[in-house]
C-alpha cells in the first residue's frame, strides 16, 4: 500500500508523525518506522508517535506493526507531521502473512537485541491447539531454547532455567502462576491477548527479578470507534469479548471472559447416579477468567489506561469420609498514564496490583483442615525514553514493588482444637535502571545498561548491580553478528516439587540465610535475512552460570509448612547450548524450523551426594517444525511436529520391605539411587489444524479444527513401578511402566467477530 | 508442619490428578536402563520397654526382583548400652498381637533407661558392617480419651494431650480395637509433629471407625527424631514412586553402612469402652 505525501527532500530531514489503527483510530505503540535504504529506524512511543532523522535524502519510509499490513509512506514536502493509518492484516485475504513489525526478517537482523521471540495472537490462532483452546504459551514452546514442562502443559523452561525463573508480566504486573487446570492451560485468553515478547538473553535493563527469561504480555486494547464483539465456542471452554466505545475516539471499554464447562456435565452425571450405592461422585472442576481494558485518550499528549485480570480455578470433590474444595487464581490490575513531553521524550507511569492465592478446605471425619497461601503485590513503574539524536537513545526509570506473602496458612478444627496459623512476610523490591543505545557507526550498535536492584525482607537488605550489554555488528545489509551479556538477580523463589504448575506452589522471598539467585549469561549469534527478506535464519549459542541456585532437601515438606526456609538447599547450576532457527515469513506457506542442542546441570552439596545432575527438564535435542499454508482465501492449513529427548526422572533402583512397629501392611519401599538418573524415552508429536472461514457479509466467522497428537504417539508422562499380583491378590513382582497422557485428540471451535 | 492428615490430603489430590491421567492416558511396560543396583543392609530395630529384643534384618533387592524381600541370615547383631551388651540371635520371633515377624531375637525382657545411649552393631557374613545409636524419649501422658457418635451410630475416638513447649516433639497416635490379633483394618494411625500446637493442649480424632461395645486402646507414641525422619522418608519414597507431582525422596536413616532405623519406642496408653 502506498500513501502519497508528495515531497522531494533535498537534505537532512526529520520525519515526525503518529501511527494508528485505520478503523479504530487507536494509536499503535511500538510500531516500526524504517528507512530501508538508509538502514535507520525507530519505533513509535507510548503515544504512538515517532521521530526519525536522516542525514541524506529519502523518498519513502516503511511503517509496520504486528497484525497490520506494512505501509510504505512516500515523503512529502507538504507535510512535517505524518498521520499514518495502518490496516489490520486480517483484512488482507491474499496470503497468510502475519508479521509483527519487529518480526520482519531485516528488522530482526538489525535489532541489537538478540534472543527475542515474538508471537502475535493472530499467528497463534492459525496453529493447532489441544482441545481447540489456543494457548500462546504453547506456541512459545515451539521456539528454540523454550521447552515445555511436560506433555500438554503450558509451563515453559528457557535455556536451562527452571519455570520459576521466568518473569511473566501482563501490562507491568507480574503473574505468579500462569496456569489453569494444573498447568495444562495458561491464564491467557486468546481473545484478550494481542502479542507476547519473550527475552531469552541480553535482557533490557528495565527488566529484573528472574534469572532466565522475561515474557512481556500485551493485552488487547479497546477500540474507541465502534462496538465490536468476538468470541468462540469450543469443546473445553467458550469465550466472549465485547468492545464498547464510550466517547468516540476518546474512551473505550473492552471486557473479555472465558469459562470451561466440564463441571456442568460431571454435576449432571453425579445427580443422575447419586442413588446408586457403588457410585463414586466425579470431582467437579472448572476455571474462568475475566479481562478488562479501559483506554482514555485524554489529549494528544496524555493517555490513561486501566487493565484488569481476574481468574479462578475450582476443584470440588466429595467422598464418604473425605471432601475437598480447592480454589486458586490470579488477580491483577494496572493503571497506566502515558505522557509525551515532545517528540523526543516520553514517560509512562504505571501503578499495579497483582496477586495469587490458593485455598484448600478439606474435612476428614471430625477434623476440618484448611490450607492456603497467597502473594499480593503493589507496585509502581516509571519508564522514561529520550531520543537524543540519530545515534543515541536513552531509557531510564525506577520501579518499586511491595510484596506481601502469606506462607503455609492453615487451620485445624476439631473438638477441643481450633488452630490457625501461617507465616506473614512483607518485603520490598526496588529497581533503578539506565540504558543507552549507541549507533557507533553504520555497522556497529551498542546497547549498554545497568540496573540496580534492591530487596528488603525482615531487616535484611540485598543490593546488587546488574550490568547488561548487547553489541551488533553488521556484515552487510542482510547479516549481523550479535553478542550479549546479562546479569540477573532473583529474590523470589518458587516452592515446588514438580515440573507441572500446581496450585499449591508458593513463592518465598530471600531473607537472612536465603541469598538471591544470580545468573550470568553470555550469548553469541549470527542472524541473516535471506531471499529478499522472505526468510530469517539465526544461530545463537549461550552459556549461563547460576549462583545460589535453590532446591529442596531430599524429602522436604513443601506443603503447608510454615518453616519452609529450613527446607531450602543451595548450590549452583550451569547451562549451555546452541539454537538454530530458520523462518519463512512471507508467501502462502509460512512457518519455521527450530533446533536446540543444549545441556543443563545443577550441583548441591546436599543432593545427589554432592555430584552434578541434570534437572528433569534438561533435554539434549529439541526440534520444532511449524508450517502454515493458505490453501484458499477461506481455508488455511497448519501443522506442527515436535521432537525432544526425554525428561530426566528419579527412578528407584532397589526396594526393601518396610514392616513398621505397628499393625500395617508390609510395604515395598523404593530405594532411590541418584537424582534424575533415568532418562525417559523421547517425545515426538504431530498436531494438525485447519481454519475454515465461513461466508458472511455481516460478520467474520470461522471453524477451527485441530488434531492434537495426530499419529497418537504415546509420549511419556511419567514412569512408575506397577505391582503384578497373582490370583490370590499377592504382589509377585513390580514392572516398570510408562504412563502417557494424551492420545489423538480431535477438536473443533467456532469463532466469530462482528 | 508434618501432619499425616495433610499428607493424606496431598496424596488424595495427587491420586485424583493421577486417576484422571490414568483414565485419559495409557500405560505400557518398558525396559529401564538403570545403573546396576547394589543391595544394602536394611534394619528395623524398635527398642521397647518391658519387651524382648527383636529386629528385622534384610537386604534391599533390585526393584524388578521376583522376591518380596530377602532376609539376611547368620549376621552378628549386638546391642550395647551403658557398658553392657546383648546379642540378638538369628531366630524367628513372631509378635502375635501386631502380626510382626523378626529374624533376630533375644528373649531378655528389656528395661529402657533414660539418658543412656544405645548402640547397635551388625556384621553380616559378607563382612558388611552397620552401626547406629539412639536414646530414650520421655513419655507424654494422655490426658483424656473420649468418643462421640455420628448419625449412623459409629464412634470416633479422640485423644487429648498436652505438648511440652521446650522441645521439638514427634508423635504417633494409634487407636485400635482391643482384640487378641490386631489387624491393619482395626487400627487408626496418624503421625505428626508439634509445629501447630507447641506447648498447647491438643486433640486428635479418629474416623468413625468404632462400634458400640468396642474396647478401644489409645496410644500416644512419643517418637525419636530419627524414627520420625525414617518413617517420613519411607512415606515420601513410597508416595514419589514415579509420581510426576512428587518430590524425589531418599531414605533418611540413623544407620551407617546400611539403611533403616534403630530407635527406642515409648508410649502412654488409655482404654475406653464405647457404650
Amino acid at each position: 500500500m502506498v500513501m502519497s505525501f508528495f515531497l522531494h527532500a533535498q537534505k537532512a530531514i526529520t520525519l515526525k508523525g503518529k501511527v494508528f489503527d485505520k478503523s479504530t483510530k487507536e494509536t499503535l505503540v511500538g510500531a516500526t518506522v524504517f528507512i530501508q535504504e538508509k538502514k535507520v529506524g525507530t519505533t513509535t512511543n507510548a503515544l504512538g508517535e515517532f521521530e526519525i532523522t536522516t542525514s541524506e535524502n529519502v523518498a519513502r519510509f516503511k511503517v509496520a506493526y504486528i497484525g497490520y499490513r506494512d505501509t510504505i509512506i512516500v515523503v512529502s514536502n507538504n507535510s512535517s507531521y505524518y498521520s499514518i493509518a495502518l490496516v489490520p492484516a486480517y483484512k488482507s485475504l491474499n496470503e497468510v502473512q502475519v508479521i509483527s513489525s519487529k518480526d520482519d526478517p531485516k528488522e530482526k537482523v538489525n535489532d541489537v537485541q538478540m534472543g527475542v521471540d515474538r508471537i502475535s495472537m493472530a499467528e497463534a490462532k492459525l496453529l493447532p491447539a489441544i482441545l481447540g483452546e489456543v494457548d500462546i504459551l504453547k506456541v512459545l514452546q515451539l521456539k528454540p531454547g523454550v521447552k515445555s514442562g511436560g506433555e500438554g502443559t503450558a509451563g515453559f523452561f528457557v535455556r536451562g532455567g527452571s519455570n520459576d525463573q521466568n518473569l511473566i508480566l501482563v501490562e507491568h504486573a507480574p503473574v505468579y502462576n500462569p496456569s489453569h487446570l494444573f498447568g495444562f492451560f495458561s491464564v491467557f485468553n486468546s481473545d484478550a491477548i494481542n502479542n507476547v515478547t519473550l527475552y531469552k538473553s541480553g535482557f533490557p535493563s528495565q527488566y529484573g527479578g528472574r534469572l532466565s527469561s522475561v515474557l512481556d504480555v500485551e493485552m488487547n486494547k479497546g477500540q474507541a470507534d465502534s462496538i465490536a464483539v468476538q468470541g468462540g465456542i469450543g469443546l473445553l471452554a467458550s469465550r466472549l469479548t465485547i468492545n464498547l466505545p464510550i466517547i468516540k475516539r476518546k474512551l473505550s471499554i473492552l471486557v473479555s471472559g472465558r469459562r470451561t464447562y466440564a463441571d456442568l456435565i460431571t454435576n449432571s452425571l453425579n445427580k443422575l447416579n447419586k442413588n446408586k450405592p457403588d457410585f463414586t461422585p466425579i470431582p467437579a472442576y472448572y476455571f474462568y477468567d475475566f479481562n478488562s481494558a479501559v483506554d482514555y485518550q485524554i489529549n494528544d499528549k496524555n493517555k490513561l489506561s486501566l487493565n484488569g485480570y481476574f481468574g479462578n480455578d475450582f476443584f470440588r470433590f466429595k467422598g464418604d469420609n473425605f471432601s475437598a474444595n480447592l480454589l486458586w487464581g490470579n488477580r491483577s490490575a494496572t493503571l497506566e498514564w502515558k505522557h509525551r513531553f515532545n517528540s523526543r521524550m516520553n514517560v509512562s507511569t504505571a501503578y499495579f496490583t497483582s496477586g495469587y492465592l490458593y485455598r484448600i478446605n478439606t474435612s476428614f471425619s471430625e477434623i476440618s483442615l484448611s490450607l492456603g497461601s497467597r502473594i499480593w503485590d503493589q507496585g509502581l513503574v516509571n519508564n522514561w525514553s529520550y531520543y537524543v539524536n540519530e545515534k543515541h537513545t536513552l531509557k531510564f526509570g525506577v520501579s518499586g514493588i511491595y510484596h506481601r506473602f502469606t506462607v503455609g496458612e492453615y487451620g485445624i478444627s476439631a473438638e477441643f482444637t481450633d488452630i490457625k496459623d501461617g507465616q506473614k512476610i512483607e518485603a520490598g523490591e526496588f529497581g533503578a535502571y539506565v540504558s543507552h543505545t549507541w549507533k557507533i557507526n553504520k555497522r556497529v550498535e551498542l546497547l549498554s545498561g545497568l540496573r540496580n536492584s534492591t530487596f528488603n525482607n525482615r531487616n535484611k537488605t540485598f543490593n546488587n548491580l546488574e550490568p547488561r550489554l548487547a553489541l551488533k555488528t553488521s556484515i552487510n545489509s542482510n547479516s549481523t553478528i550479535k553478542a550479549s551479556y546479562a546479569r540477573m538477580y532473583q529474590y523470589l523463589h518458587l516452592v515446588s516439587s514438580s515440573a507441572a504448575s500446581l496450585p499449591t506452589d508458593v513463592w518465598y522471598p530471600s531473607e537472612e540465610g536465603i541469598q538471591p539467585q544470580r545468573s550470568d549469561q553470555v550469548s553469541l549469534g549470527f542472524h541473516q535475512a535471506i531471499s529478499e527478506n522472505k526468510y530469517f535464519a539465526s544461530i545463537e549459542g549461550y552459556y549461563k552460570w547460576i549462583n545460589n541456585a535453590i532446591d529442596f532437601r531430599d524429602g522436604a515438606q513443601l506443603f503447608a509448612n510454615p518453616n519452609l526456609n529450613k527446607e531450602f538447599v543451595f548450590g549452583k547450576g550451569w547451562a549451555y547450548g546452541l539454537e538454530t532457527y530458520i523462518e519463512k515469513k512471507k508467501g502462502k506457506t509460512t512457518g519455521w524450523i527450530g533446533y536446540t542442542l543444549s545441556w543443563s546441570w545443577r550441583q548441591f552439596d546436599k543432593i545427589n551426594f554432592g555430584e552434578p545432575f541434570h534437572p528433569r527438564f534438561d533435554r539434549r535435542h529439541d526440534i520444532s517444525i511449524v508450517i502454515m499454508h493458505k490453501l484458499t482465501k477461506r481455508l488455511s492449513l497448519s501443522g506442527t511436529w515436535v521432537y525432544s529427548t526425554g525428561n530426566y526422572a528419579t527412578i528407584a533402583g532397589g526396594r526393601f520391605a518396610f514392616q513398621d512397629a505397628l499393625p500395617d501392611q508390609i510395604s515395598a519401599t523404593p530405594d532411590y539411587l541418584k537424582r534424575n538418573d533415568f532418562q525417559m524415552p523421547p517425545t515426538h508429536r504431530m498436531d494438525l489444524g485447519l481454519v475454515w472461514k465461513l461466508r458472511s457479509k455481516k460478520y467474520e466467522s470461522d471453524i477451527t479444527f485441530s488434531l492434537y497428537n495426530a499419529y497418537s504417539r504415546r509420549n511419556p508422562f511419567f514412569v512408575f513401578y506397577e505391582e503384578v499380583k497373582n490370583d490370590a491378590g499377592q504382589t509377585v513382582q513390580f514392572k516398570p511402566t510408562l504412563v502417557s497422557l494424551f492420545p489423538i485428540l480431535p477438536a473443533a471451535t467456532y469463532n466469530f467477530k462482528f | 508442619m508434618l501432619l499425616n492428615s495433610e499428607k493424606k490430603m496431598k496424596l488424595q489430590i495427587s491420586i485424583i490428578i493421577l486417576t484422571v491421567s490414568f483414565l485419559i492416558g495409557c500405560r505400557k511396560e518398558i525396559k529401564l536402563n538403570l545403573p546396576v543396583y547394589e543391595p544394602k543392609m536394611v534394619l528395623e530395630f524398635y527398642l521397647e520397654n518391658n519387651k524382648t529384643l527383636n529386629c528385622l534384618l534384610q537386604e534391599s533387592i533390585n526393584y524388578t526382583d521376583t522376591s518380596r524381600f530377602k532376609l539376611i541370615d547368620n549376621a552378628l547383631v549386638i546391642l550395647s548400652y551403658n557398658g553392657l551388651s546383648d546379642t540378638l540371635f538369628n531366630t524367628f520371633y513372631f509378635d502375635p498381637k501386631f502380626q510382626k515377624v523378626y529374624n533376630y531375637h533375644n528373649p531378655k525382657i528389656f528395661q529402657l533407661q533414660p539418658n543412656i545411649e544405645y548402640q547397635i552393631y551388625v556384621k553380616d557374613s559378607k563382612g558388611r558392617v552397620m552401626t547406629g545409636k539412639t536414646k530414650l524419649n520421655n513419655v507424654v501422658p494422655i490426658d483424656t480419651l473420649v468418643y462421640n457418635y455420628d448419625a449412623s451410630n459409629k464412634a470416633a475416638v479422640g485423644l487429648i494431650f498436652r505438648d511440652a513447649r521446650a522441645t521439638k516433639n514427634y508423635y504417633r497416635i494409634v487407636a485400635y480395637k482391643d482384640v487378641p490379633i490386631v489387624n491393619e483394618g482395626d487400627v487408626w494411625d496418624i503421625t505428626f509433629n508439634d509445629n501447630l500446637f507447641n506447648g498447647e493442649q491438643f486433640s486428635f480424632y479418629t474416623g468413625y471407625a468404632f462400634n458400640p461395645g468396642d474396647t478401644v486402646t489409645g496410644r500416644l507414641y512419643h517418637l525419636t527424631e530419627e524414627h520420625n525422619s525414617f518413617t517420613e522418608s519411607v512415606n515420601n519414597a513410597q508416595a514419589s514412586n514415579g509420581n510426576p507431582f512428587g518430590q524425589p525422596a531418599n531414605i533418611i536413616t540413623n544407620l551407617t553402612g546400611g539403611i533403616g532405623v534403630f530407635t527406642t519406642l515409648i508410649y502412654s496408653e488409655k482404654k475406653l469402652i464405647i457404650k
